[in-house]
């Protein structure tokens, strides 16, 4: 990352995950949280975001869904997808398609997903 | 005496049946008027023929006549002689069948002579064979269609039991899936936060350090020094990270066989694939866990350096699946299943045996454990399909499925599978 503290918006419909990227992440960077695909659009919309870490399963709609859309509106963002299934048809093809930046399967350890999201 | 030979002839030329009166040395001395008919001569004919002592087989010949003469036998045992269904040839060339009967008889003055009658049956025979071969032909018809329909009922049958079985399948496939996804995220923050916790630990320990040194008023102190003895503070210095290590052992452990039962939820396609048997077998005995539970010990034999194997890894699982659960099934209270697991063919093939304490398979159901449908279970308890398309299964791998009873033990399961997978065309390794 370029800027000393980037801005990061974590998207995930279970609030305790929601909390632990945020607690890994809140010392290195401004995160932001949203639970559905409406809220993290709202936000993108609202402010310039660095990096956007979503997961997979949003209760309606889907991470890839998010990323397509926000890559579209702001393709400076780096993405990052969580998924239990890491090798989903789905999350493959969005990655192909160049509409992630990274994959990262659950369960995590903290520390990785910093230095995934931020570098070491 | 005169009179007695004119009443039998008399009694005769009324009958229907032709007949003849035959002397000693058989020659005509009376015929009647349908015997007439038999001969296919004119009236006058024959009687110049009777005249010149014709004798009967020279008029109308039986089959029987050169060997086994009825009325000679009648004119020697003195007994009347009747014989069924003799084949003849009528004067006009047409084919009879007659019953023929003769009967000696003694004139008052010692003269031995016979009397011969023939009743022409050919209709009669020729439709009694008709109707057995009409009859016959029925009972063949009938046997083709009763063959027909069992075939097809037993291909139904069949084509029914993969589908039942196939939708049991991919229902616990969808449902394992299920299972795992939703175990994914609390498994994900309990692991997750376990390393906040551990930094918050030490944070508050560097915390009560610093106190732990630094100069206090003798009331604080006392009173700082009353808590660390309330809380058990040495104690819970020691076993803090033993606590965390534990909560993270767990949700390691749960991750892995979430990730298992993922790997075995991939029931779906068709695909052959290197898999690792190994790991299927742990992941089956994982799942059918609750049905061992404090009661069956599970002993595994073998199963390193075990090559991955060219298969159906989902269709694999159900065959450990099946094979487990009826062994699990098989053993009543306290009892051990054995999983021995090993290379054969100069490492061609893997063999996985699978044994039990139970009571074995009796010697009446060795042959038929296998066919679709039988089960010795209660209705509800067992389709009895597991084995049936455990053997499918099996085979299609190019594989072989054989079960005995073991001495001393219960029943004794054995899968070999070659690790190239089946042949391409599907020919060689087929034995059912
Ligand atoms: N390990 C075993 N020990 C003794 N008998 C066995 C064992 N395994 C199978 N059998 C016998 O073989 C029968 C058929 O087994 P199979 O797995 O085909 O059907 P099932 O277990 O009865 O029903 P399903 O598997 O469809 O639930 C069983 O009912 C049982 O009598
Ligand atoms: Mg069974």
């Amino acid at each position: 990352m370029t800027l000393a503290r980037p801005r990061v918006l974590v998207v995930d419909d279970e609030r305790y995950n929601r909390e632990l990227v945020q607690r890994t992440l809140a010392r290195y960077a401004d995160v932001l949280v949203a639970c559905d695909l409406d809220e993290a659009l709202a936000a993108c919309a609202a402010v310039a975001v660095d990096v956007l870490i979503t997961d997979q399963r949003l209760g309606a709609g889907t991470g890839t869904e998010l990323a397509a859309r926000v890559r579209a509106a702001a393709p400076q963002t780096r993405i990052v997808l969580i998924t239990g299934y890491v090798e989903d048809a789905e999350v493959i093809a969005a990655q192909a398609a160049g509409l992630v930046d990274d994959v990262i399967g659950k369960p995590f350890a903290p520390i990785a997903l910093r230095q995934r999201v931020l570098g070491p | 005496m005169a009179k007695l030979f004119d009443q039998i002839t008399s009694l005769l030329d009324s009958t229907v049946d032709a007949a003849v009166v035959l002397d000693g040395e058989r020659r005509v001395r009376h015929y009647n008027p349908a015997y007439q008919a038999l001969t296919g001569l004119r009236g006058r004919a024959l009687a110049e023929r009777v005249a010149a002592g014709a004798r009967c087989f020279e008029l109308f010949k039986l089959d029987i006549c050169a060997d086994a003469c009825v009325g000679c036998k009648a004119r020697d045992s003195g007994r009347r002689i009747r014989v069924d269904e003799i084949a003849a040839v009528r004067g006009d060339g047409e084919d009879l069948t007659c019953i023929v009967t003769a009967v000696p008889l003694e004139l008052a003055d010692g003269e031995q002579l016979i009397i011969e009658t023939y009743r022409d049956v050919t209709a009669d025979v020729r439709i009694q064979r008709r109707l057995k071969v009409a009859l016959e032909h029925e009972r063949r018809a009938k046997e083709d269609l009763e063959e027909k329909v069992r075939e097809r009922t037993a291909e139904l049958r069949a084509a029914q039991a993969q589908l039942v079985h196939q939708e049991k399948m991919s229902s616990l496939g969808r449902l394992v899936a299920g299972i795992a996804h939703e175990l994914n995220n609390p498994i994900n923050f309990v692991y997750g936060n376990v390393d906040f916790l551990g930094q918050y630990m030490e944070s508050l320990l560097r915390l009560a350090a610093l106190i732990d040194g630094a100069p206090l008023p003798d009331a604080t102190r006392a009173a700082y020094d009353a808590l660390k003895a309330e809380v058990e503070y040495e104690f819970l210095v020691g076993d803090w990270q033993k606590l965390l290590r534990s909560i993270r052992a767990g949700a390691e452990r749960t991750a892995a066989i979430v990730a298992d039962l993922k790997t075995f939820a991939r029931t779906g396609g068709t695909e052959l694939a290197e898999a690792d048997l190994v790991a299927g077998i742990d992941t089956t005995l994982n799942l059918i866990a609750p049905l061992l539970k404090n009661r069956v010990d599970v002993r595994r034999r073998g199963g390193t350096r075990i090559p991955r194997v060219v298969c159906n890894a989902g269709h694999l699982n159900q065959v450990f699946m099946n094979i487990l659960t009826n062994a699990a099934q098989a053993i009543v209270g306290p009892g051990w299943i054995e999983v021995e697991i090993a290379t054969v063919d100069d490492g061609a093939a893997v063999r996985v045996v699978v044994a039990d304490s139970g009571p074995g398979i009796g010697p009446d159901l060795m042959a038929k454990i296998g066919d679709p449908f039988f089960t010795t279970k209660e209705v509800g308890e067992g389709t009895g399909l597991g084995l049936w398309i455990t053997a499918n299964i099996v085979r299609a791998h190019g594989g072989t499925l054989s079960w005995g009873n073991r001495v001393g033990a219960g029943a004794e399961f054995v899968v070999t599978v070659p690790v190239a997978g089946p042949d391409k065309d599907g020919e060689a390794g087929r034995t059912p």
